[in-house]
């Protein structure tokens, strides 16, 4: 039977999730009109940081845990199935959802999207604490312009700013749920944050090619606003590109 | 190789059922705290 996660591993990675649910409060922090204009560089930059943290951190590392067609397969599997959920079960609950309902519905996916979070970033302190840092990083970058939309709606749902932040740092930390089931689950295989850390590769490539691309590339952002975003996400490619290098470059 | 497969495999649907699990208790939560 495998030792399991050492204390420090358990520490950095509820750190980790901890940090992650202080992104929910940025939104209500920041004054609206900034938020509105930032949003579309802070969506860039977060694609950008994700599809740099899973192409140089979260791939290769889960590359070198598993057999290439074994770990490749498991995380377009993951991008698969994530598109499928999306688009039957998110869309079918959403159509034609009133305000309230709605919430709750957002509160619901948000919880879900928390889960794996977390477990990408036990996954990820597990493999090295460098790939931890970094993974975190990135969800921490992701979750803020998602809080902030989120923000957004549960305020047009009818609800005040303190209960709409309140709510959304509680769901938050959610995340601790797949943290913890991540560091206990590897106690009993090295594996399973092998395979933890695959499915994050598949989660990170959703979110970033599914969720946040599109919302500049397709989306409403025209012209100046577009290239700012566009600008950012080089950004923050180039951000994780550094912070790769200057940590060990994908070294253990 | 399958046997990495079928492994991938187990811990996506657990945590799918986790994930789903966490986030059906959220959404019935709130609207149960919403009503009362």
């Amino acid at each position: 039977m495998p030792a399991g996660p050492t204390a420090t591993i358990w520490i950095w990675v509820m750190a980790a999730v901890v940090l992650d649910g202080g992104a929910a409060l940025v939104a209500g922090l920041v004054p609206e009109g900034w938020l509105e204009a930032a949003r579309d560089p802070l969506v860039g930059f977060a694609a950008g940081v994700l599809l740099a943290t899973t192409f140089l951190d979260v791939l290769p590392e889960t590359l070198r845990a598993l057999p290439p067609q074994a770990a490749l397969a498991i995380v377009l599997g993951t991008l698969a199935v994530m598109i499928v959920l999306e688009w039957t079960i998110g869309h079918r609950a959403t159509s034609g959802a009133g305000a309230r309902r709605l919430a709750a519905i957002l509160l619901g996916a948000d919880a879900f999207h928390n889960v794996a979070d977390g477990a990408a970033i036990a996954a990820a302190f597990l493999a090295s604490p460098r790939v931890g840092l970094i993974t975190a990083g990135a969800v921490i970058v992701h979750e803020v312009p998602e809080e902030v939309a989120d923000y957004v709606l549960l305020r047009q749902a009818g609800l005040s700013r303190g209960r709409a932040l309140a709510a959304m740092t509680g769901v938050q930390l959610t995340a601790a749920v797949g943290a913890i089931a991540t560091l206990v689950g590897s106690a009993a295989s090295p594996l399973v944050s092998s395979f933890a850390l695959a499915v994050a590769g598949g989660t990170f490539l959703h979110i970033a090619e599914v969720d946040l691309v599109p919302t500049f590339l397709a989306g409403r952002a025209r012209g100046r606003r577009r290239a700012r975003a566009v600008l950012a996400l080089c950004a923050g490619i180039a951000l994780v590109i550094v912070g790769t290098n200057t940590g060990g470059g994908g070294q253990r | 190789m399958s046997e990495y497969l079928l492994g991938g495999a187990l811990v996506g649907v657990l945590f799918l059922v986790v994930a789903a699990a966490v986030g059906l208790g959220v959404a019935w939560l709130w609207r149960r705290a919403r009503r009362g």
